[in-house]
C-alpha cells in the first residue's frame, strides 16, 4: 500500500470546482486562446486547400510513387489513430481499474481521441486515387450483379474497426458529458445557451434514477470500449502484417502497434494538458503535477516496450535467415533513410528514459519537450515502417526514392490545424473536466480534510 | 420544468428534419419520363436511363419495317453477327428499298436528300454503354439470342426506347442463368 | 377522402350535396382524382400507382446513394453517325490488316499494319518477310504514332529566307503555286537531288527518268551509313557491297565494336538470326565482343573485352597474328610478307592489359569453327581513322577462316539499303560552293541537323538558287529551304523496297493522307509533266504498278499467272522474295579471292594520347528522325536505362579521376566544338573512351523534342552530338577525336533513369545474393540441366488453389535468347494505350510501361556481366495483389489471368505495395491524350485509363478474346499459336512464347515444364504464370563462375 498525493490541490469547495470548470465555457475567451485559435485556423486553411488541390489534380502531387505506393497519407493516418488510443485507455480501462487519478484528464483525453480519430479518418479516403468513390468500400446493395467488397482485404477491416471505434468513443465521450451539460444549462444566463445545452443534456434532471442509469450506462460503455483499445490498432497493424512485404510481414506488429499507440497517445495528452494548464491557470489545481507524473511514468514504460519491439524485429530478421527480411532491416538502420530510423529510436526509446529522474518527470517544460519528441518519434516510426520497407524490396531493379513535396507537408501540418481547431473549440464549449466525477474524489466528508498536501488522503491503488 | 426541457428536446430533435428533406429531394429527381410508368421498372435502376426514348432526326418507324413488313433485324443491322457494333445501317442500305419504295413520303424525302447530298444522318444514340464496357454483339448473336431479349419488342416500338436497364447486374444475371463466362475481363479490359 | 368517395359511391340526391365546383358537382372523375391527390398524397400512402409506395420508400432510400453518385438526368446524349455509303472492306468494330514495308535509315521492315475504321493503330512484323521475319524494332513500333504527330507539316509552305538563310518566315502556298515556281527554276537545269538511301526500285527509276528530263543528278548520302564496309569490300574483293551477315550459320561470332544487336546495319534481322544460334545445347554459339563503350551487343557477349578505342584495329591484327603466326594456321601461315605485316601486333594483349589467354583461346575457337565463324566490325562508334583498315583486317580474317560466302553473303542477296556515301556529299558541297547547283531537292534527309557548320553545307546553300525540302516537318533543313513541299508519311503513301537483293517488298497506304501533303514521287511526276516530258504514268501509284509489271513480275517465275493475280498476291503477301526461288537464299556461294595489297596498305598511324570521344547511336533514338515521338523519347535505353536525354558516358575510373558524379554537367570539347553534357557513369566502359549518343538536340522537331514544350525551342531534349564531327581531307571524323572534358562546377542535370543505379554504388546489393535471375555457364548447363536455378522444397498456400478446367494461359521467356533490345516495351505501349509521362515524372519513378526490361550487372564493376530480365505482370495463381484489394478490382479469371478492372479501382495502391515484382502502374494524373490527332492512335479494344486507377499487363486479353472468337467463327478449336501477345509478336529474338498450359501439346507447356524453366522469387509461392528459361553464357574462359545455389 502506498499513498498518493491529493488529486485536487487548493482546498476546493464543491462550488469552487463547478465555478472553476465552467469558467472557460462561460467567460469571454482569453487572448491566448484567441491567438491559438487563429493559428490553428490558418493551418486548417492550409489543410483544406491542399486537400482540394490533391483531389482536384491527382495523387501525383504527393511524394508517393512507384514503388512507394503509400506515403504521408497512410503514415499520418496511423499516427493519428495511434494518438486516439490514450483517450479510451484512460477513460475506459483506468475507469474499470478504479484509477481515481484519471478523472481530471479523462474528459480531455477522450475529446482528443474523438478528434484524433476524426482527423485520421480523412486520410484513408484522401490517399485513394478516386476519393469520390470511397463509398465503394462499404457493403451496400448495388446494381453490379451485385458486386460485394473483398472481406479478405485488411483495408476493409480497417474501415470497420475505425468506424466502430469512432462511434463508441463519441458515444462514450458524450454520455460522460451529459450531467455536466445539464449543469451548464442550469447556470446558463441567456436563452440560446439554455436551448443548446438543454438539447445536449437530453433533459437531464439529476434525479437518483438519472444517476443510477447514468452510472450503469457509463460502466457498460467502458466495458464495451475496453477491447476496442486493443483491437483497433491491432487491425490497423494488419494492413502491414498481412501483406508479404519484407519489413511489413511480421507477427510482432499487433502488440507493437498497440504499445506504440498508447505511448504516442499519452505523449499527446501530456502535450495538450501542459497547454491546457497554460491556457486555463485555474486547471492547475485539477490537472496537478501528480497527474502529469503518472502519465510520464506510463510514457516511460510504454517507451521501453516499443524499444523492445524494435530490438525483437532485428533479432527475428537475423534469426529468420531470410535474406530479403534481413536486408530490409540493415537498410533501415544504415540505408539512405537511416536518419529517419535513428530519429525514431532516439525519440521513442532513449529520450523517454529521462523520466527515470523524478525532477524531470515533474518539470513541466521538460515533459512538454519530451512529449513533443515522442510525437515526432512516433510519426517517424510509421514513416520508417512504410517507406523504408517499400523503397527497397525484392527486385533491385524497381527500387526507388521518396522525396517529400509541398503537398505532403500541407496535409501533415494541416491535419494538426484540423485537430487543434476542434480541440480548442471543445475547450470553449464543453466542460473540459468532468465536474460530476471530480467531486467524489474530493475529501469532502472524509475524516482527513487534507489541509496539508503532504499527508494527503490515502487511496488504495 | 420537465415539460419545458422535453419541449426543448423536441426542438433539438427537429434539427434532424433536413435529412428527411434531403431524402425527398433525391427521390424527386427521378427522371421524369415514361419509364416510371413502365410496369417492370424497378426503381433501383433509376440511374440507368431505362425507357429513354429520344426523338430522331428522321422519324423511322420500326413497327412498320420490323413489325408489319417483317424485315429481319439483321438485314439492316447487318454487322451484329460479325462485329462488336450492330451498327445503324448506312444510308445505301436504306436506299436499297427506298430508291423506289414510298419515295413521296416527307421522311423518305429527307432520307434521299441526305443520301444524294452525301450528308450523314446524325441519330441519337439510345443504348449507351460506358467506354469501359467492352460489349460485343457477335458472340451473342452467334449463340442465337434474339435481339428482343435485350432490346425488347422493337418491332412494336414506333420510337425506339431503351428496354432493359443495361446495368451490370442485368448482364451478369443473364450470364449466370446461361452459364456464360463470368470473368471480369469478359467485359472490362 | 372518406367523404368524397362516399358521395361518389352512394348515389344520393345531388341537391343535398355540398360542392365546391361544377366538376365536383358532376362527380367529374378527373376532379376526384385531383382532389384525392391534393389532400391525401403522401410518400407513405400505399396507393398502387404511386411512385412512393410504402415498400418503395425503403428501396428509394437505398437507391439514393446510387443516385447521389450518378446524375439524375440522362448522360450527355451520344450520337451515332453511320456511313452514307459504307466502303465494303470497312466493318465498324472489325480491324483490317494491310501488309506494307518501311525503311528506317538502312533497316528494312516488312510490316502488317492493323487499322480500325481506317486508322492505323498497331504495327506487327510480317512473318513471311525474309529480312525481319516478323520481328520489329522499337522504332518500327513507334512508326505508327508518327503518322499522328501533331507537329507534322499540314501543307506546302514557302519560306522567305534572307541571303544568309539564317532566319526564315514561312507562308502557306497552294501546290499549284508552288509547282509553278519550282518548274521555272527546274527549267534552268543544274538540278541535284539529295536523299538518303531509298532502296525503292520504282522510286529510283522514277528519279532517273526525272534526272533525264531536267539534267539532274541524284546524290545519295546516309547519315548513319556504311561507307567503311563498302570501301573495305571494294579494296579487298574489288566489289563495293554491304554483305548479308548470316549469324545463324556462325558458331563463333567476334565483333570489333559493331553493335549488330542494337544499332549496326540491320539489328532486328541480325537478332533473329543470332537467336537461332543460341539454342541451349552443345552447339550453342559463342559471342566475343571487343569494344570501348558498353553496347547492347557487348551486354549480350559471352566474353566482352574492353579495349582502348584506338586499339581496336591493333587487337584485331593481334588476333590474326595469333592464328597465322603463333598457331601457324591457314594458307598464309608460311607467307613471310603477311608475317611481316602482323609482327608489330605480336603482343597486343599485353599492351592492352588483356589476358593473352583470351587471344589464344579465341584463335583456337575460330580456327576450330572456320567456315562457321563470323567476324564483324564497323559502326558510328569506330574511330573514323581506323574504320577502313579495320574493315580490311576483318575481311582478311573472314577470308582466311573461309567464312566468305558461307557466313558472309555478297553474291546471293546482299544488303541494298546502304547506297549512300560521304564522298558524294562532299562533292555536292563543292559543286554548290562553285555555284554549279541551281536547284537542290532534299528528300528523306536532314543535313542541316546532322552536319556540323564546319562542313560548309549551310553556306554552300546560299549559292543555290532554290532549295526544295520534302521532309515531314518544317525542321532544321526545312527552315532554310525556299520551298517546303511535304511528302506523305510512309503509311499514307505507295511505294516499294528492295532491302536485300531481289527481296521486293511492297509499301501500301494504310490511311488517307492526314494533311495536305503530296507524295514526293507525285511531285516529281507533276514537275515532269509541267516540264513537258510526259511520263507514261498518270500518277505515282500507276507508275509503281507499271514498274512492277515490267521489271519484277518477270522475275517471279513461280506459278505462271496474270499480272493482276500477281499484283493482288503482292498486296496480300507484302513481299516477293525472288532471291529465294528454289531456296537459293540459304545456299552458300564460293569464297572470293582476297587481294593482299589491301592488307599491306591498311595501317593506322598511332593516335595522339588522351581520351577519345566516340559517337554512337541509341537503340531507340537512332538518327533522331523520330525525336518528336514521345514513345521514343521515353524509351529506356537498353544499356543505361536512361530516358529523355543524351549524355556523356564515362568509365568509373575516368569519373573518379575527374571527380564526376552521375549527372554532373561537363563541358566537352572536340574538333573545336564545345557542348555541355551531363555525365553518365557506365561500368565496363574503357577509361580511354567517352561516348555521346547522336539523334538528340532536335531544335525544330516539335513540342515533344523541346524541353520547354514549344514547337521551336533552344532548350531541346539532349544535345546534338553530330556537331562534334569534322571534315578532314574527304573524311568525316565522327569518332576517335581527342576530347577535353572540363567539369562545370557543381552543376547537375538529373538523368531520368528508369532503374536505380545505386546497386553499383554499394556492392552489398549485388544481384548475386538475391537469386533473381537463373543463369549459368554452358559447361555447367551441359552437366546439369537445372544448373543456376535456385530451388526450394515443397511450398504450400493457405488459400485453396485454383482449378483450371478450360484454358490456362501461361508465358515462357527465354532469358537466353532475350537480348534486352526492349522492342516489346514499345509494342506493348502501342497495343495497350500506355501513356508517356514525360521526363519529370520518370524522374519521380512514375513511368507507365507495363513491361520493363530489368538490367542487372554481375561481378566486377570494371568489367561487369549484364543480365536482362523482362519483367511484366506474372499473373500469379496465388496473387498477392488479389487478396488485398478492398473492392475486388483485381481478381482471378477462370483461365488463370490476373484481371485488373480499371472502372472498379478506387486506387488504394495496396495491390502495388503487395506485389513482389512491382509490375503495377498507377495513373498519378490524367495522362489521357486529348490531342485531336494523337488520340487517333488509341486501340479501341483497350480502355483508356483515367486518373487514380491502377493498371498492368493483361496478357493482351483483348487478343485472347479476339482469337477465341475467330476460332469460333471458323468452328475450329483454338490452336496453339493463334494468340500472340504484342510483346511476343514484335520480339526480334523470339524469346517469348505464350499459350495454353493445359494443352499439353502447346509449345508453352513444353517449355513451362522443362528443366530449364524457373520462376522468379519462387519462395514466395505466388505461383506465377510466367517462367524464365535459364540464361546461359558461353564464355571463353570456362572457369567463369556459374554460381550454384543448393535448395533449402
Amino acid at each position: 500500500m502506498f499513498t498518493r498525493d491529493q488529486l485536487i490541490t487548493g482546498n476546493k469547495t464543491l462550488e469552487q470546482i463547478t465555478n472553476d470548470i465552467c469558467e472557460p465555457v462561460e467567460t469571454v475567451p482569453t487572448i491566448k486562446w484567441v491567438a491559438l485559435m487563429l493559428g490553428a485556423n490558418s493551418t486548417l486553411l492550409i489543410f483544406v486547400s491542399t486537400l482540394i488541390m490533391i483531389i482536384g489534380l491527382g495523387m501525383g502531387l504527393m511524394a508517393v510513387n512507384h514503388p512507394i505506393g503509400w506515403g504521408t497519407d497512410i503514415i499520418t493516418f496511423v499516427f493519428w489513430i495511434g494518438i486516439g488510443h490514450a483517450g479510451t485507455l484512460i477513460s475506459a480501462i483506468l475507469f474499470l481499474f478504479r484509477q481515481k487519478w484519471r478523472t481530471s484528464i479523462a474528459r480531455s483525453a477522450e475529446a482528443m481521441t474523438v478528434f484524433a480519430v476524426m482527423t485520421a479518418g480523412i486520410f484513408p479516403l484522401l490517399h485513394t486515387g478516386r476519393p469520390w468513390l470511397g463509398y465503394w468500400l462499404l457493403p451496400y446493395p448495388n446494381q453490379r450483379g451485385p458486386l460485394w467488397i473483398n472481406f479478405r482485404s485488411p483495408l476493409l477491416w480497417d474501415v470497420f474497426a475505425v468506424s466502430t471505434y469512432m462511434t463508441v468513443s463519441v458515444v462514450f465521450w458524450y454520455v460522460g458529458m451529459v450531467p455536466d451539460f445539464a449543469t451548464l444549462r442550469d447556470r446558463a444566463k441567456n436563452k440560446i445557451r439554455k436551448i443548446a445545452y438543454g438539447a445536449l443534456s437530453l433533459g437531464w434532471r439529476g434525479t437518483a434514477r438519472n444517476w443510477s442509469h447514468y452510472e450503469m450506462t457509463y460502466l457498460l460503455l467502458a466495458g464495451l470500449s475496453t477491447p476496442l483499445v486493443l483491437s483497433v490498432h491491432t487491425i490497423v497493424s494488419f494492413d502491414f502484417a498481412v501483406s508479404q512485404l519484407p519489413g511489413w510481414h511480421t507477427t510482432i506488429f499487433p502488440p507493437y502497434f498497440v504499445a506504440g499507440a498508447i505511448f504516442s497517445g499519452f505523449g499527446m495528452v501530456v502535450t495538450l494538458m501542459t497547454l491546457v494548464r497554460i491556457g486555463f491557470p485555474k486547471f492547475k489545481d485539477y490537472v496537478t503535477i501528480n497527474h502529469m507524473e503518472v502519465m510520464n511514468k506510463i510514457i516511460m514504460t510504454t517507451g521501453l516496450m516499443v524499444g523492445y519491439a524494435y530490438a525483437t524485429e532485428f533479432f527475428i530478421a537475423w534469426y529468420s535467415g531470410n535474406p530479403f527480411e534481413s536486408f530490409v532491416f540493415i537498410n533501415r538502420a544504415f540505408g539512405p533513410y537511416a536518419w529517419s530510423y535513428w530519429i525514431m529510436v532516439t525519440c521513442n526509446v532513449f529520450i523517454p528514459q529521462l523520466f527515470w529522474w523524478k525532477s524531470i518527470r515533474r518539470s513541466i517544460p521538460a515533459m512538454f519537450v519530451i512529449s513533443i519528441c515522442v510525437n515526432i518519434g512516433m510519426w517517424f516510426e510509421r514513416f520508417v515502417i512504410v517507406v523504408t520497407s517499400l523503397h527497397r524490396d525484392f527486385l533491385p531493379a524497381n527500387w526507388g526514392d521518396f522525396i517529400f513535396t509541398w503537398a505532403d507537408f500541407g496535409v501533415l501540418f494541416g491535419s494538426f490545424g484540423f485537430f487543434l481547431t476542434l480541440f480548442l473549440l471543445y475547450l470553449r464549449l464543453a466542460p473540459a473536466i468532468s465536474i460530476a466525477e471530480l467531486k467524489p474524489v474530493l475529501n469532502v466528508g472524509r475524516d482527513n480534510n487534507g489541509h496539508d498536501a503532504s499527508s494527503g488522503g490515502t487511496h488504495h491503488g | 420544468m420537465h415539460n419545458k426541457f422535453s419541449y426543448k428536446f423536441v426542438v433539438g430533435f427537429l434539427h434532424t428534419l433536413p435529412i428527411l428533406f434531403l431524402a425527398f429531394s433525391i427521390i424527386s429527381c427521378k427522371p421524369k419520363d415514361k419509364s416510371n410508368k413502365d410496369p417492370n421498372n424497378n426503381s433501383m435502376s433509376m440511374a440507368y436511363n431505362k425507357g429513354y426514348t429520344p426523338d430522331q432526326p428522321i422519324d423511322f418507324d420500326h413497327t412498320l419495317h420490323a413489325g408489319v413488313n417483317k424485315i429481319p433485324c439483321l438485314y439492316c443491322h447487318a454487322n451484329a453477327p460479325r462485329s462488336r457494333h450492330a451498327t445503324v445501317p448506312s444510308l445505301n442500305i436504306c436506299m436499297n428499298c427506298h430508291i423506289q419504295v414510298a419515295t413521296d413520303r416527307p421522311e423518305i424525302k429527307k432520307l434521299q436528300d441526305h443520301f444524294n447530298n452525301d450528308r450523314a444522318v446524325v441519330w441519337n444514340k439510345v443504348h449507351l454503354l460506358p467506354d469501359f464496357v467492352m460489349f460485343n454483339h457477335k458472340p451473342h448473336v452467334r449463340k442465337g439470342i434474339a435481339c428482343q431479349s435485350c432490346h425488347g419488342p422493337v418491332e412494336s416500338m414506333a420510337q425506339v426506347k431503351q428496354f432493359s436497364d443495361l446495368s451490370m447486374g442485368w448482364c451478369v444475371d443473364c450470364h449466370r442463368r446461361n452459364n456464360a463466362p463470368l470473368n471480369c475481363t469478359t467485359c472490362h479490359h | 377522402m372518406s367523404e368524397i368517395t362516399e358521395n361518389n359511391q352512394t348515389q344520393q340526391n345531388k341537391s343535398e350535396k355540398l360542392w365546391v365546383g361544377l366538376e365536383h358537382y358532376y362527380d367529374d372523375p378527373k376532379f376526384l382524382e385531383m382532389a384525392q391527390k391534393e389532400f391525401l398524397s403522401s410518400p407513405l400512402s400505399s396507393e398502387p400507382d404511386s411512385e412512393f409506395g410504402r415498400r418503395e420508400f425503403l428501396k428509394l432510400m437505398g437507391a439514393s446513394i446510387a443516385l447521389a453518385s450518378t446524375s439524375c438526368i440522362r448522360r450527355p446524349a451520344n450520337k451515332i453517325v453511320p456511313y452514307v455509303k459504307r466502303p465494303d472492306e470497312v466493318v465498324p468494330g472489325v480491324a483490317n490488316y494491310y501488309a506494307t514495308s518501311w525503311l528506317d535509315n538502312g533497316q528494312g521492315f516488312g510490316m502488317v499494319i492493323k487499322t480500325r475504321e481506317g486508322r492505323p493503330i498497331k504495327a506487327e512484323g510480317l512473318l513471311e518477310h525474309p529480312v525481319n521475319r516478323g520481328g520489329l524494332s522499337a522504332r518500327a513500333q513507334a512508326h505508327v504514332l508518327s503518322v499522328y504527330d501533331p507537329d507534322r507539316a499540314r501543307g506546302p509552305k514557302k519560306n522567305i529566307v534572307n541571303e544568309k538563310r539564317t532566319n526564315s518566315d514561312s507562308v502557306e502556298v497552294t501546290w499549284e503555286a508552288a509547282d509553278k515556281e519550282v518548274i521555272e527554276q527546274l527549267k534552268k537545269g543544274k538540278v541535284r537531288i539529295l536523299s538518303g538511301t531509298l532502296a525503292s526500285p520504282s522510286t529510283e527509276s522514277l528519279i532517273s527518268e526525272f534526272s533525264r528530263a531536267f539534267g539532274a543528278k541524284h546524290i545519295v548520302w546516309d547519315n548513319l551509313g556504311a561507307d567503311d564496309v563498302k570501301e573495305g569490300q571494294a579494296l579487298c574483293y574489288g566489289q563495293e557491297a554491304v554483305p548479308r551477315y548470316r549469324f545463324d550459320k556462325a558458331k563463333t561470332v567476334v565483333s570489333f565494336g559493331a553493335d549488330f544487336l542494337g544499332t549496326y546495319l540491320s539489328p532486328v534481322e541480325f537478332t533473329k538470326l543470332f537467336a537461332k544460334s543460341r539454342h541451349a545445347g552443345p552447339l550453342m554459339s559463342q559471342l566475343v565482343v571487343f569494344e570501348s563503350l558498353y553496347s547492347l551487343t557487348g551486354a549480350n557477349a559471352d566474353t566482352r573485352v574492353s579495349v582502348a578505342s584506338d586499339q581496336l584495329f591493333a587487337s584485331l591484327m593481334g588476333l590474326i597474328h595469333e592464328i597465322v603466326v603463333v598457331n601457324k594456321k591457314s594458307s598464309y601461315a608460311g607467307n613471310a610478307e603477311v608475317q611481316k605485316w602482323l609482327e608489330p601486333y605480336a603482343n597486343v594483349a599485353v599492351n592492352n592489359g588483356v589476358s593473352s589467354e583470351i587471344f589464344s583461346q579465341l584463335a583456337q575457337e575460330l580456327w576450330k569453327n572456320r567456315g562457321e565463324s563470323l567476324i564483324i566490325s564497323g559502326g558510328l562508334n569506330i574511330p573514323t581513322k581506323q574504320a577502313v583498315p579495320l574493315q580490311i583486317a576483318t575481311n582478311f580474317l573472314n577470308s582466311l577462316l573461309d567464312n566468305d560466302g558461307k557466313t558472309i553473303d555478297v553474291n546471293i542477296s546482299p544488303n541494298k539499303t546502304y547506297k549512300g556515301s560521304f564522298k558524294a556529299l562532299a562533292l555536292l558541297i563543292d559543286e554548290m560552293k562553285n555555284g554549279q547547283v541551281s536547284t537542290l531537292i532534299i528528300h528523306r534527309s536532314n543535313p542541316i541537323y546532322s552536319l556540323p557548320v564546319s562542313s560548309g553545307f549551310q553556306e554552300a546553300l546560299n549559292k543555290v538558287g532554290l532549295v526544295i525540302y520534302t521532309g515531314d516537318r518544317n525542321d532544321e533543313t526545312g527552315r532554310i529551304s525556299n520551298m517546303f513541299l511535304p511528302d506523305h508519311h510512309s503509311l499514307e503513301n505507295w511505294g516499294d523496297g528492295e532491302f536485300q537483293k531481289q527481296v521486293y517488298s511492297i509499301q501500301q497506304p494504310t490511311i488517307r493522307p492526314m494533311f495536305n501533303t503530296r507524295a514526293f514521287q507525285d511531285s516529281l511526276l507533276t514537275w515532269m509533266s509541267l516540264g513537258g516530258s510526259k511520263s507514261a504514268a498518270k500518277d505515282w501509284h500507276d507508275y509503281l504498278v507499271n514498274y512492277w509489271k515490267s521489271n519484277i513480275y518477270g522475275q517471279w517465275t513461280k506459278g505462271a499467272k496474270s499480272f493482276e493475280e500477281f499484283w493482288v498476291d503482292v498486296l496480300q503477301r507484302g513481299v516477293m522474295d525472288v532471291s529465294n526461288l528454289s531456296a537459293k537464299r540459304s545456299a552458300t556461294s564460293g569464297a572470293r579471292p582476297f587481294s593482299l595489297g589491301a592488307l599491306k596498305n591498311s595501317k593506322v598511324e598511332a593516335a595522339p594520347p588522351g581520351t577519345k570521344l566516340l559517337m554512337y547511336s541509341k537503340v531507340g533514338m537512332g538518327d533522331g528522325s523520330m525525336a518528336n515521338i514521345s514513345w521514343i523519347q521515353e524509351f529506356p535505353d537498353p544499356v543505361t536505362k536512361i530516358t529523355w536525354d543524351n549524355y556523356l558516358t564515362v568509365s568509373e575510373e575516368f569519373a573518379s579521376k575527374n571527380g564526376l558524379k552521375e549527372g554532373s554537367l561537363v563541358e566537352v570539347t572536340a574538333n573545336e566544338y564545345v557542348e555541355a553534357l551531363p555525365v553518365h557513369i557506365q561500368p565496363g566502359q574503357h577509361s580511354n573512351a567517352v561516348g555521346v549518343a547522336v539523334g538528340y538536340g532536335r531544335r525544330f522537331a516539335g513540342k515533344i523534342a523541346s524541353e520547354s514544350g514549344e514547337e521551336v525551342s533552344n532548350r531541346s531534349i539532349g544535345q546534338n552530338a553530330f556537331l562534334f564531327a569534322k571534315l578532314e581531307n574527304d573524311q568525316w571524323i565522327r569518332s576517335g577525336m581527342t576530347v577535353k572534358v572540363t567539369v562545370i562546377e557543381d552543376k547537375f542535370h538529373p538523368l531520368a533513369c528508369t532503374q536505380g543505379h545505386h546497386m553499383l554504388r554499394d556492392k552489398k546489393f549485388e544481384v548475386k545474393d538475391r537469386n533473381i535471375i537463373a543463369h549459368t555457364s554452358l559447361t555447367e548447363f551441359l552437366k546439369n540441366k537445372k544448373a543456376g536455378i535456385h530451388q526450394h522444397g515443397e511450398l504450400k498456400s493457405i488459400w485453396p488453389e485454383h482449378k483450371y478446367t478450360g484454358h490456362k494461359w501461361a508465358m515462357v521467356i527465354d532469358s537466353n535468347s532475350c537480348t534486352g533490345c526492349s522492342a516489346c516495351v514499345v509494342a506493348c505501349q502501342s497495343e495497350n494505350n500506355i501513356p508517356a509521362v514525360g521526363k519529370r515524372y520518370v524522374l519521380e519513378g512514375r513511368e507507365m510501361h507495363w513491361i520493363r526490361i530489368d538490367r542487372y550487372y554481375r561481378g566486377d564493376p570494371e568489367a561487369p556481366e549484364t543480365l536482362y530480365q523482362p519483367m511484366l505482370c506474372q499473373h500469379c495463381d496465388n496473387a498477392p495483389c488479389e487478396t488485398v484489394c478492398p473492392v475486388v478490382a483485381t481478381s482471378h479469371s477462370s483461365e488463370g489471368l490476373n484481371e485488373m478492372i480499371y472502372n472498379r479501382c478506387v486506387g488504394t495502391r495496396y495491390c502495388s505495395n503487395n506485389c513482389p515484382y512491382k509490375v503495377r502502374r498507377f495513373n498519378w494524373f490524367n495522362y489521357l491524350d486529348h490531342n485531336d490527332t494523337l488520340k487517333l492512335a488509341y486501340n479501341p479494344e483497350v480502355t483508356v485509363r483515367s486518373r487514380g486507377v491502377m493498371e498492368k499487363c493483361t496478357f493482351c486479353v483483348q487478343r485472347i478474346k479476339e482469337a477465341k472468337q475467330t476460332a469460333q467463327d471458323k468452328k475450329v478449336p483454338l490452336a496453339d499459336g493463334d494468340i500472340r501477345t504484342a510483346c511476343q509478336q514484335s520480339c526480334p529474338a523470339d524469346a517469348i512464347s505464350f499459350g495454353d498450359n493445359n494443352d499439353k501439346g502447346s509449345q508453352v507447356s513444353q517449355l513451362f515444364n522443362s528443366d530449364r524453366a524457373s520462376v522468379v522469387l519462387e519462395e514466395l509461392y505466388a505461383k506465377p504464370a510466367i517462367k524464365y528459361l535459364t540464361k546461359i553464357k558461353n564464355p571463353l574462359m570456362a572457369q567463369v563462375s556459374s554460381h550454384q545455389e543448393g535448395g533449402h
